[in-house]
């Protein structure tokens, strides 16, 4: 306020004012003749009843200045302002203040005991400037509706979704935590409209009663091909001559895998069919046998991708982020592997809220949970299982009448633990996992077997658990260092009736560490030391030849045979250090020269190997659009440790190699889409062999590396990663010939690999229509696997079987494999939960795919085992 | 996830489906065994070798046999090159006979030293084929059966004279077959020798063989209990001699049925894969079951059956019964052509069934 507001009588102090009575009549009087001057003493002062403040002078607002004036005011009888006289003022617009408001100010007159006087007063009005001034804040309007916006199914919260009360105007934008306040919404009927770009806007209706406030969730479906899922990436500075990719959305949705994400890998380029429902213990990738290829999870190698060699996946599909899958021609970081590498890249647990699922089958049940530990955001942890029950079904199946007399049980079950850390760069990650899986062949009824003097049974058992602690982290700017440590145990073992059983077990630990440093912008140094152990330990008992005894055909030969137990102990270990750089040059060629160092010691015995590698990338105007490649190396691998062993193998095997080389281009219009074209050769050396010269009880041992090999091929890839557009998927083709150099009884020559494939076309391709609505399709057509004819047969009477008359070794083959699957998928949310209705089909033509032939006792004719028959799987998903 | 399967992964084994002749029964002209008389031999000695050779009901073809040899295999490691696929170059076979039995002189081309070094482990092992074909349908077979090879006689050596005639392997000789119906309550009833057999109807064939036709003879083996296989190769050879030992063993009569029609059980008892050291028979005296029912079968009765029961003694001899017996309908009640056949009560702890 301008004025200080003081009332006059606080102002005019008694002493002043009198003191101002006794020195100013007689200037009063000669300014004003006219006043009478007051007789006697005054027994009332002037009070002031009416007037207002005067206001702080514009002319100085923005000064700071404070101030007053010290007024003389001349009041009538009538207490009436006559004449206002300033004594002393701060500044002169103090003083027009005062003057503006003043003489309109009424009061009590004074008197003295005669009646009412003019009197003279002291009048002082302070000025103050005023404090900036503040709008008076507007009432907020109260918070009718709030709540969050979340994703349906995964509850993942929605920053920036708007939420509107459609014709109220009435409008608010989620904020980063998703929540999200209407004010001011009228009572009644409000129309609530959320929407969110790459999800379906959402209505629903909220009836307001007057004072009332509601909060809720609202919860938004993501469109099929959602813009925000889309990851669009460059080029990544491979190290590998060919690496392909395979993400999450993709893996889960090819049809013909039942959702099994790993079994895609067999729909790639460079990678045979194998019969049946395929796995069989690993993949046959351009001509070499399984066991040559190399099967990692997370950076750590894993003796087996699928249950019982072809059953499902050892790893929840959940938790399978990525899969990497290198045909051949790979960097100095991958050794021990003479084909193709498989890397299973587990996701990480997520730390933003607590979610699960339980999935139950005909065949197993399993579950997944995972969140935040303790509630910190950089700690979280994962946890699934699965076990199977076939075992309990089966024979409540068999026990009816009429019933197989023996049945195949299978029992598996599988677990994975994790703890991830994550803090800026830093990752870091413990992790438990591991299976096992039984296999038996019970008799329906075994008592009655063992009456026959048949085996009780027939089973095998095996599995692995694992502990692996792992972490990544960046040491400074131009330094990143990656290790892990694993502890594991894998075991094998079986049974044949109460003679024979194996039990082997192998103790492991792991140790692997890579450094990358960056020399420069173009130049990286990429380094790294594996290193494993192995101690196994077997112990058997096996029939053997008990005795050398040459038997008629036909004779009584059982009786030679005996049982030998054995106890082996071997210990082995493998370090392997590789070093590779990564020079970029002309902006345009990037050169890997690496090489690796890996030393074996197996039972005593040593192995050394130096792998050069080199790959180099150019690419090609347009930038980043096409890529030339190529590579050559090396590539070496120990023997099983069952082709080690003292008492079964020849521990004296060299390392079995190959030497690759590879020629490739790739076009990518766009981020979406690429072609990819790679040629191959490989040749293959001291491949492990059966020795053609032993001889039971003999000097000779029974393995020998005297196998060759070669492969060479052509494949094709067109492929169309998920995207915002709606179709996704790939063309794999194959052009291929793997040969083995055959040793055998008859005169050598180049015969056929068991699996070689001529042509092997798939074809993955998805279509997401909308409204959670998706369909795919696989397409598989092969060239059949080589088989040997028969030419005719002889009977043998004293054997009393016909002993085949074969050909030429593999030069015919089994008819071409044509296979199409189909999935149908429809999936929606409700709230945090989230529901895929689908239909899964094998072989949707109902095809008969022969896998190999039975031929009739004499030869003269034979008939094909088809492999999958139509298979329908129908099926629900649900998760929160 | 809640996933029904319709159809359990179990049932894939059920797209199994084949039709493939039965080895047990005779759709065309077959060689099914070959009598050697004598089946062990020394050289220079005269083999007659009889063939079985079987003929389908209604065959109205003509046979014609050549007996043919093979020229010695460069691969003669375990006698006359028993190779997986033997003489599979046929152009190094040669005609021996044409007849319809063949009357064969061991020969003294015979690699001598193999012959000697195998005498004491089984014999040497020369192998004779018979291919027949008819002559009108173009059907053809090829068998091929082995002759023990013992070396040539030795007027300086008695003593070895007598324990070959001693210890070489004769053909069993078996006894007339016997036919019985077998019911419900496993009763047997004797069949007429030339009663008609009926259809739905079990019947038992019996061959009550003589145990003085098993012969005892002796076998020699090297020990190798309490080796390790890989230590098998470190033995010296005054330690294999030490090893060797010679075992006394009887022969084990197995037999086996063809048919021209119809099913049949259990004929022999499983083998034991180990420690099958049971002195006594498994499977004595020799029975088969047969039947044939009518229910769902599409093809007619036939007028007649031919049932070939063949007995082997392990080391080379055999002998057989051919049985043609006239077949009607009969009046029992009818049964399904492809249910399984009852075996014989001595082999019933074994599920029943036909066992190609």
């Amino acid at each position: 306020m301008a004025f200080g507001a003081n009332p006059p009588t606080e102002t005019v102090s008694l002493p002043l004012l009198f003191l101002l009575l006794a020195l100013s009549p007689d200037d009063q009087s000669e300014q004003r003749a006219s006043a009478a001057p007051p007789k006697g003493g005054l027994i009332q002062l002037p009070e002031l009843i009416n007037g207002g403040t005067p206001d702080y002078p514009e002319a100085l607002i923005g000064s700071g200045k404070n101030g007053k004036c010290i007024l003389l005011v001349d009041i009538d009888d009538a207490g009436l302002v006559q004449e206002i006289n300033v004594q002393k003022c701060d500044d002169p617009a103090f003083a027009e203040a005062a003057f503006a408001v003043m003489p309109h100010y009424t009061f009590i007159p004074g008197a003295t005991a005669t009646g009412t006087v003019p009197v003279r007063i002291t009048w002082q009005a302070d000025f103050q400037h005023p404090v900036e001034a503040k709008p008076e804040p507007e009432k907020p309007k109260p918070v009718r509706i709030s709540g969050k916006v979340r994703e349906g199914g995964t509850g993942v919260v929605l920053a920036a979704a708007d939420v509107t009360c459609v014709g109220q105007d009435v409008y608010a934008r989620a904020d980063e935590r998703g929540r999200f306040e209407l004010r001011g919404v009228a009572d009644g009927d409000c129309v609530l409209q959320a929407s969110a770009p790459g999800y379906f806007a959402r209505k629903k209706t909220i009836k307001l009663k007057p004072n009332e406030a509601v909060e809720l969730t609202l919860y938004l479906s993501p469109k099929a091909s959602n813009a925000m899922r889309t990851v669009v990436r460059g080029r990544k500075e491979e190290t590998h001559m060919t690496r392909r990719i395979l993400e999450a959305e993709e893996l889960g949705r090819v049809p013909g895998t039942f959702g099994d994400p790993i079994r895609a890998i067999e729909r790639l380029p460079g990678v045979a069919r194998t019969p049946f429902l395929g796995g069989g213990g690993g993949l046959v990738v351009r001509g070499a046998e399984p066991q040559d290829s190399g099967y990692y999870l997370d950076g750590v190698p894993i003796p087996a991708l699928f249950h019982l060699g072809g059953g499902p996946s050892v790893i929840h599909p959940d938790f399978v982020g990525q899969l990497d899958f290198l045909p051949g021609g790979f960097g100095a970081h991958y050794g021990r592997s003479i084909a193709g590498i498989v890397e299973v890249r587990s996701r990480a647990s997520r730390g933003d809220r607590f979610s699960g699922k339980i999935d139950v089958d005909l065949l197993d049940s399993g579950f997944r949970l995972e969140g935040p530990v303790a509630g910190r955001k950089d700690l979280s942890f994962g946890l699934s299982g699965r076990r199977s029950y076939i075992d309990v079904l089966l024979p409540l199946v068999t026990s009816v009448a009429g019933g197989p007399d023996a049945s195949i049980q299978p029992i598996y079950w599988d677990y994975q633990a994790r703890l991830d850390y994550k803090k800026g760069t830093t990752r870091a990650g413990l992790r438990f996992y591991g299976f096992d899986d039984v296999l038996v062949l019970a008799a329906s009824d075994d008592d009655a077997a063992a009456r026959a003097g048949e085996p009780p049974g027939l089973g095998i058992h095996g599995g692995v658990h694992r502990m692996v602690l792992d972490g990544r982290m960046k040491l400074d700017k131009k330094t990143e260092l990656k290790g892990s440590l694993m502890l594991g145990h894998q075991f094998t073992g079986g049974e044949f009736g109460e003679d024979i059983y194996w039990n082997a077990g192998i103790n492991e630990l792991g140790i692997r560490s890579d450094l990358t440093y960056k020399l420069s912008k173009e130049h990286h140094f990429i380094t790294g030391i594996d290193i494993g152990f192995q101690d196994l330990g077997l112990e058997t008992q096996l029939p053997t030849v008990a005795g050398f005894e040459r038997v008629f055909p036909g004779g009584a030969f059982t009786e030679d045979l005996g049982v030998l137990k054995l106890d082996e102990n071997d210990r082995g270990s493998g370090y392997g250090v590789h070093a590779t750089v990564r020079s970029k040059l002309f902006d345009r060629l990037t050169l890997l020269p690496g090489v690796r160092l890996d030393a074996y010691v197996w039972d005593g015995q040593d192995r050394l190997s130096v792998e050069p590698r080199l790959q180099a990338r150019l690419m090609l105007a347009p930038k980043d659009r096409h890529l030339l490649k190529i590579s050559g190396g090396k590539y070496s691998k120990l023997p099983e440790p069952a082709e080690l062993s003292d008492s079964f193998g020849n521990p004296e095997l060299e390392l079995k190699g190959t030497w690759q080389y590879g020629l490739g281009y790739e076009y990518r219009p766009d981020p979406f889409f690429h072609v990819d074209l790679t040629a191959f050769y490989k040749k293959m050396f001291n491949l492990v062999e059966q020795n053609p010269d032993f001889v039971s009880g003999g000097s000779a041992p029974g393995l020998i590396n005297n196998g060759d090999g070669r492969a060479y091929g052509l494949e094709v890839m067109l492929r169309h990663r998920p995207s915002p557009r709606p179709v996704y998927g790939w063309i794999a083709y194959t052009l291929s010939r793997s040969e083995r150099y055959d040793r055998g009884d008859r005169d050598p020559e180049w015969t056929l690999f068991s699996l070689d494939q001529t042509h092997i076309l798939s074809s993955v391709v998805g279509y997401k229509w909308g409204k959670g609505w998706s369909l795919g399709t696989t397409v598989r057509w092969v060239t059949g696997n080589p088989t040997t004819p028969r030419l005719g047969a002889r009977f043998d009477i004293d054997s009393r079987f016909y002993r085949p008359l074969r050909g030429d070794r593999r030069t015919d083959r089994l008819p071409d494999y044509f296979q199409m699957d189909l999935r149908l998928e429809k999936k929606s949310s409700a709230k945090r939960n989230s529901f895929i209705w689908f239909v899964d089909v094998l072989n949707l033509t109902n095809r008969q795919n022969i896998e190999f032939y039975i031929y009739q006792y004499d030869q003269r004719a034979y008939s094909g085992i088809a492999g999958v028959p139509f298979f329908p799987s129908f099926g629900i998903e649900w998760s929160w | 996830m809640v996933k029904w399967l319709s159809v359990s992964l179990l049932v894939l084994t059920s797209c199994t489906t084949y039709e493939l002749e039965s080895e047990r029964q005779i759709y065309r002209p077959r060689v099914l065994a070959m009598r050697m008389d004598p089946p062990e031999a020394r050289i220079g000695d005269q083999v007659r070798v009889t063939p079985l050779v079987a003929l389908p009901i209604g065959f109205s073809g003509v046979i014609d046999s050549t007996w043919l040899d093979c020229e010695q295999s460069e691969n003669t490691s375990d006698g006359d090159g028993e190779t997986r696929d033997w003489c599979r170059d046929r152009s190094k076979e040669f005609i021996l006979s044409t007849a319809d039995e063949l009357v064969y002189t061991v020969p003294d081309t015979l690699p001598k030293d193999q012959v000697e070094q195998f005498s004491f482990v089984a014999g040497f092992w020369k192998r004779l084929t018979l291919e027949i074909k008819d002559r009108i349908g173009g059907d053809q077979d090829r068998a091929f059966k082995r002759l023990v090879v013992q070396p040539a006689a030795n007027p300086l050596d008695p003593q070895a004279d007598a324990r070959f005639e001693m210890m070489r392997n004769r053909n069993p000789n078996l006894p007339p077959l016997e036919v019985f119906t077998l019911d419900d309550q496993d009763a047997l009833t004797p069949v007429a020798q030339d009663a008609a057999l009926q259809a739905n109807t079990d019947y038992l064939f019996r061959l009550d063989i003589d145990k003085a036709q098993r012969q005892d003879f002796q076998s020699f083996r090297i020990d190798f209990t309490g080796i390790d296989p890989s230590a098998v190769q470190d033995l010296t050879q005054e330690e294999i001699e030490q090893r060797i030992r010679v075992e006394n063993r009887r022969e084990l009569l197995r037999l086996r049925l063809y048919r021209t029609d119809g099913r049949y059980g259990r004929d022999q008892k499983p083998v034991r894969t180990f420690a099958s050291t049971e002195e006594d028979p498994e499977y004595y005296p020799a029975e088969v079951t047969w039947a044939l029912n009518t229910e769902g079968r599409t093809e007619a009765v036939p007028p007649k059956v031919r049932l070939w029961f063949i007995i082997i003694d392990g080391r080379g001899g055999m002998d057989w019964v051919v049985v043609e017996r006239t077949f009607e309908k009969g009046v029992a009640a009818e049964r399904n052509f492809e249910a399984g056949i009852k075996s014989p009560p001595d082999l019933r702890e074994t599920p029943d069934g036909e066992q190609d």
